[in-house]
């Protein structure tokens, strides 16, 4: 959307429980950029937030005076906040603070709903805050709300759920399982997020349906200017050391335990080595010495700039980030940088710009440290130079505004401003009918007028823009807008307009005949799964699980079988979930058949064909499978993508495309042997993560925001070289 | 063979694992037994906590600098006096701490050997189900 639009129409604000100038931390630093850049785009911004002074000062005082005033652009609403329970606040924190990562399951909450409810309620709260919203929430075009484990935003977004934004800054940690946040996830009509890899852990706790009302706005980070000349910190001369560099706060949340250890490890293999640890930032007591570590303490922006240009990379041993400031930082100074794997927002972006290592284990931290301590010089920047590619793409707090309003957008249906688009489907073909069908309802979502007719009788409204569907047999009359191809013998003459293909086979078949059209696959909606709750999953037990998601004929149902039981055999306990509406009367009577007749009566799983038992399994489950008939379409490989599941099949076309780019085609080798690959896959977390990360890049492809922009793209296109031919003709 | 596009994948390596596996007994069982895992995580959370509670449970010898109260925070010898009386005064309390750690890691030790035996009584009844399995799919199987 233009921003000269946005301008006129969007008045937005942003609920926050803390909000100035001085304010440190990555939240509060988001609020005051992000409403400074969205009031530069002309949108009329207000600040709702309380008079509390900071996150460090007891939440139940006031500081500021409540009211309004306008500071910069902005208009800053501030209401008193509530007095508080703080004993049971800390007493339900320390319990939340305290629980072993293996007590965090994907479905249900990790303590009791008293806790839940003590942490929500004895948050920091306003109740003046949440009777503006109550009451006036209705005037704003969208309410953006961040972070999301505070008072405002728990108890806030339900109020006026129906605009409501949010921008969590999740992390991968205790609070973000429980249910006042699942509830806040839940209703909020969008959630806009920081980085790809935050969207990632979005999707793992909350289920695929956060996805579809996801967009990924990003977090500027202005760069650090080198320094004018080389700085002396005590004893270190950065310019003449060979380091590398942590920057952050330094203690066991952020995971410097960690990096001690691996440095260490590292330092033990290689005696001789040269290369340092530089510790910079604030840090609770003086450490102890260590080999090659030095240990700066909290550090002066002119140090850091230092610190930074001569670091032969910076470390970020962190699992728990939305997005790394500290990771920009070091791309813009041309430094490559360290990430732990396990933390997929960082994680993610640097594998997709190639600017530094991730690592896992103690081992694999060694490994890269060896890397960085013997690559070359030209080696080492040739990574950060990808990495400093990245940080200009980031872009800026104005393209951060830019992208939040267009994403408000889309989310909220006012993408199209009820333009008309009619589509043309023909006549008997339910795959291309169901096609349709998906892509009317997404463009509708997006806030299009969609109507649909047979190609046969067409009916088109004046001034709609018109979608063909084709297949097979003669062109429709009517000129259209775009052309989607269904099967790659279709027949095309004469001038063609903007030219989609419905699958890769399509497009495969366009290609071979010199005809050149891009890819418009069928949409499988993460957000069908959207508003499916389970206390306790009871699949969820640690048990490797088997998803069966090809349709099956009797003798496919007992290849499958042997294939489990060949798992079972190697890995001693195992369960596969077959769904009944995917076997024929001939597959049901051998599953039935060899659960009673080998003892399978718990480890074999007939899921009837209910929603919350579907959803379960699939978020249970540790890879799926199609070892059955060929797929008959690509809507359950897509399925299984969105849950992040590892798809292992046997080859057909849907296979092909879908599984083929991210997961593994089997051919039909013996059972064992194919035991032996889903186990593989199973343990193997590198080889996990490896399909995980594929698989959430190929899903991308189906989801109804991929297929709904390149189609709107086209026709903005198509518009723009109207206009110029129009205005050469003139 | 195995087909993947996924640049991220080593195939040759994957199929080379495959190979190994298979060479290997037949009847060894994984070592990867997700359950066992889950249990040996939360046994290791355990004695974490354990750890933690141990180190602070020991008397302070030094006064913490951030606590910062006059006079004492001036005065080495008035600290020591402190520190000392705080020491005597929960004895009592240091000496129920340390048996309740140890107590607690006498509890763990056990688990772990039952785990250890669960485990190893499950290998065995596993193996012989799994026996038994075949044994019924080859009987059918050739009577098919």
């Amino acid at each position: 959307m233009p921003l000269s639009e946005a301008r006129r129409r969007n008045r937005i604000a942003l609920v926050t429980p803390w909000f100035g100038p001085d304010l440190i931390g990555g939240a509060e630093r988001l609020a005051w950029e992000l409403s400074h850049a969205l009031a530069r785009t002309g949108a009329l911004v207000e600040v709702v937030t309380t008079t509390c002074r900071s996150f460090f000062d007891d939440w139940g005082a006031n500081y500021h005076r409540p009211g309004t005033a306008v500071v910069d652009n902005l208009i800053v609403r501030r209401f008193k906040v509530d007095s508080r329970d703080r004993a049971a606040f800390g007493r339900a924190n320390t319990r939340l603070l305290s629980l072993p990562r293996v007590s965090l399951r994907r479905d249900g909450s990790p303590v009791s709903e008293r806790d839940a409810r003590t942490f929500a309620d004895e948050n920091i709260t306003s109740r003046a805050l949440l009777a503006f919203l109550r009451e006036s929430g209705g005037d704003y075009d969208a309410i953006l709300f961040l972070p999301y484990l505070y008072g405002p935003t728990l108890a806030g977004v339900p109020l006026v759920a129906d605009r409501a934004f949010l921008i969590p800054c999740l992390h991968d940690e205790a609070y973000a399982y429980l249910d006042p946040v699942r509830d806040v996830f839940a209703c909020a009509r969008g959630v806009l997020l920081n980085s790809a890899g935050e969207g990632e852990v979005a999707g793992a706790i909350f289920g695929p349906a956060v996805h579809a009302k996801s967009s990924v706005i990003g977090h500027a980070v202005d760069p650090v200017a080198p320094p004018r000349s080389p700085v002396r910190i005590g004893a270190l001369a950065p310019h003449r050391a060979r380091y590398v560099l942590y920057l952050g706060r330094q203690d066991p949340t952020k995971n410097t335990d960690f990096l001690l250890e691996a440095f260490a490890r590292f330092r033990e293999r290689r005696i001789g080595s040269s290369l340092q640890l530089v510790l910079a930032g604030p840090r609770p007591a003086a450490p102890e010495d260590r080999d090659g570590v030095v240990a700066l303490g909290y550090v002066s922006d002119e140090i850091k700039a230092s610190l930074l240009t001569y670091a032969r990379a910076l470390v970020q041993p962190s699992t728990n980030e939305s997005f790394s400031r500290a990771i920009y930082e070091s791309w813009f100074a041309r430094r490559p940088v360290v990430v732990h794997a396990d933390c997929r927002a960082t994680a993610r972006a640097v594998e997709e710009a190639e600017g530094g290592w991730t690592g896992a284990s103690i081992d694999d931290w060694v490994r890269v440290f060896t890397t960085i301590d013997e690559s070359a010089d030209d080696v080492i920047d040739a990574v950060g130079r990808h990495g400093f590619a990245a940080a200009l793409e980031n872009g800026t707090w104005d393209v951060v505004a830019a992208r939040t309003l267009s994403a408000i957008a889309r989310l909220s249906g006012r993408g199209g401003r009820g333009s008309a688009i009619d589509q043309l489907v023909p006549l008997g073909d339910p795959a291309i009918s169901r096609y349709a069908l998906a892509l009317g309802e997404t463009l509708r979502r997006t806030g299009y007028d969609v109507a649909a007719s047979i190609a046969e009788s067409p009916l088109v409204r004046a001034g709609a823009r018109t979608i063909v569907h084709h297949a097979h047999g003669e062109l429709p009359a009517v000129v259209p807008d775009a052309l989607i191809v269904h099967a790659p013998e279709a027949m095309l003459a004469g001038r063609l307009p903007p030219l989609f293909a419905a699958s890769v086979a399509a497009l495969h078949g366009l290609a071979e005949r010199g005809i050149g059209a891009r890819l418009l696959p069928e949409i499988v909606d993460p957000g069908a799964w959207e508003g499916i709750r389970i206390e306790r999953n009871p699949f969820d037990d640690g048990r490797l699980t088997l998803l069966s998601i090809a349709p099956l004929g009797g003798e496919e149902a007992q290849r499958l079988i042997e294939i489990f039981v060949s798992v079972m055999r190697l890995m001693g306990d195992a369960r596969l979930i077959v769904e009944r509406s995917d076997c024929d009367a001939e597959a049901l009577a051998a599953l039935e058949r060899d659960r009673r007749d080998l003892e399978l009566h718990e480890a074999l799983v007939l899921l009837d064909d209910d929603r919350t038992s579907r959803f379960a399994a699939r978020r249970a489950a540790t890879l799926a499978c199609a070892f059955g008939l060929p797929l008959t379409g690509v809507g359950a490989a897509v399925d299984a993508l969105w849950f992040d599941l590892p798809v292992v099949a046997f080859d057909d076309p849907f296979v092909r495309e879908t599984v083929e780019p991210c997961g593994f085609i089997t051919d039909s080798r013996s059972p064992r042997e194919v035991a032996v690959l889903l186990k593989l896959i199973a343990c193997d977390a590198g080889l996990r993560r490896a399909a995980i990360a594929e698989g959430g890049r190929i899903r991308a492809r189906y989801a109804p925001s991929t297929v709904a922009e390149s189609l709107l793209d086209a026709f903005d296109r198509q518009s723009t070289a109207y206009s110029m031919i129009e205005g050469i003709g003139r | 063979m195995i087909r993947s596009r996924n640049p991220r994948i080593d195939l040759d390596a994957l199929e080379a694992q495959i190979a190994e596996e298979l060479a290997r007994d037949p009847q060894a069982r994984s070592s990867e037994r997700l359950a066992r895992l889950a249990a040996a995580v939360h046994v290791r959370a355990i004695e974490d906590a354990l750890e933690r509670a141990e180190e602070r449970s020991v008397p302070r010898k030094v006064w913490p600098p951030e606590f910062r109260l006059f006079p004492i925070h001036l005065s080495p010898r008035l600290q020591r006096l402190v520190l000392r009386a705080a020491e005597l005064m929960f004895r009592d309390q240091h000496d129920v701490n340390a048996h309740l750690i140890r107590s607690q890691r006498e509890t763990i030790a056990l688990i772990d050997e039952l785990l250890e035996r669960i485990d190893r009584l499950e290998g065995e009844l596993e193996a012989e189900r799994a026996a038994m399995r075949v044994e019924r799919m080859a009987r059918r199987n050739a009577a098919e």
